[in-house]
């Protein structure tokens, strides 16, 4: 299915979740901001999400030096 | 009708529509805690000060030092030398600024014991921490008495800016459940960071607290605002009131965990 990730088209097996999307993009799953259809997912609903043909998905990683 | 001197050094903010004579009063009645004086803080302490502001609380417990002054405003070589502590130096350059500024400092580490006592008076919290366990103590206190904080961050070339505003946008634990552990990837000192990253959030992060202290909350950021200024990318990811949790910890359930332990 594609799905939009950060603005572009990417290609991404039928079914996957939100955690099997920053587990392929190599991202640490408790640094990251996930944006699905201009809502937040937590950390904790990664896996229960499964992603669909057109979703808009914004994933952040969050920095924290000051 | 005379011009006063107050009213001729903010002119070209007052001029500024969105901000007018009421918001620049507003602003110049604007008392900020600014936790951390390092990169982030020492710019937007500036900005404020410069904007005028009516009064900084700065916390930090560090000490100049010559590898802060690349990305660190407000500090010089003769800091560095002599280990002046960075709230001292940080004061009186601010005075030197704008001497209408009234500057408290504290030579302390911002904890749960002691935020109820540095954030009291003040009307809005800034983030200049280096550690996300601060950071949740800051959004518990913040949610928790009702009270505004800007959350940024920065390393290498990325740095993100967020309003947390109590009621209105989503919080910090909306986004992450908790504190990313410490030094996993690039967040760590050996990771470094440079200066316009710092300084570029830092000045978003002193905008939105000129909306927020002149009372322009309809201006205030509704995502989080992620740069990197090496890839040349901007992100945004929605913060406002319809991305909030129904069932985040600490701004539904209103559980203090970091706060009350």
């Amino acid at each position: 299915m594609k799905i939009h990730l950060n603005g572009q088209q990417r290609e991404l097996s039928d079914g996957s979740a939100v955690s099997d999307l920053i587990a392929e993009l190599k991202l640490h799953p408790q640094r990251v901001a996930v944006e699905l259809n201009k809502q937040l997912v937590p950390r904790s609903r990664h896996s229960a999400t499964r992603l669909s043909e057109d979703d808009r998905i914004e994933v952040v990683t969050l920095v924290g030096g000051g | 009708m005379s011009i006063s001197p107050e009213q001729s050094r903010y002119h070209r903010q007052i001029k500024f529509a969105g901000l007018g004579q009421a918001g620049q009063k507003r602003l110049g009645q604007g008392k900020v805690l600014v936790v951390g004086v390092g990169g982030l803080g020492t710019w937007s302490a500036e900005l404020l000060a410069r904007a005028g502001v009516a009064f900084l609380r700065l916390v930090d417990s560090d000490k100049v030092d010559l590898s802060n002054i690349h990305r660190q405003s407000l500090f010089d070589e003769a800091h560095a030398t002599a280990g002046t502590h960075k709230v001292l130096a940080a004061a009186e350059r601010l005075n030197q600024i704008n001497g209408r500024l009234s500057v408290e400092t504290a030579v302390e580490r911002l904890e749960a014991r002691n935020v109820a006592a540095l954030a009291r008076d003040v009307d809005l919290i800034l983030d200049g921490t280096d550690n996300f366990q601060t950071r949740f103590l800051l959004n518990d206190y913040s949610i928790k008495t009702n009270l505004p904080w800007i959350f940024a961050g920065a390393v290498g070339a990325e740095a993100q800016v967020m309003p947390v505003v109590p009621g209105q946008t989503a919080c910090l634990r909306c986004l992450i459940d908790e504190p990313p552990p410490p030094c996993v990837d690039p967040n760590c000192q050996v990771a470094g960071v440079l200066g316009p990253a710092v300084a570029a959030i830092a000045s978003i992060q002193a905008m939105e607290a000129i909306k927020i202290l002149a009372g322009k909350t309809q201006a205030v950021a509704t995502h989080i605002l992620k740069l990197d200024l090496w890839a040349n990318t901007i992100q945004t990811v929605a913060s406002g009131p319809t991305a909030r949790r129904q069932n985040c910890p600490c701004c539904s359930a209103k559980k203090f965990e970091y706060l009350d332990g």
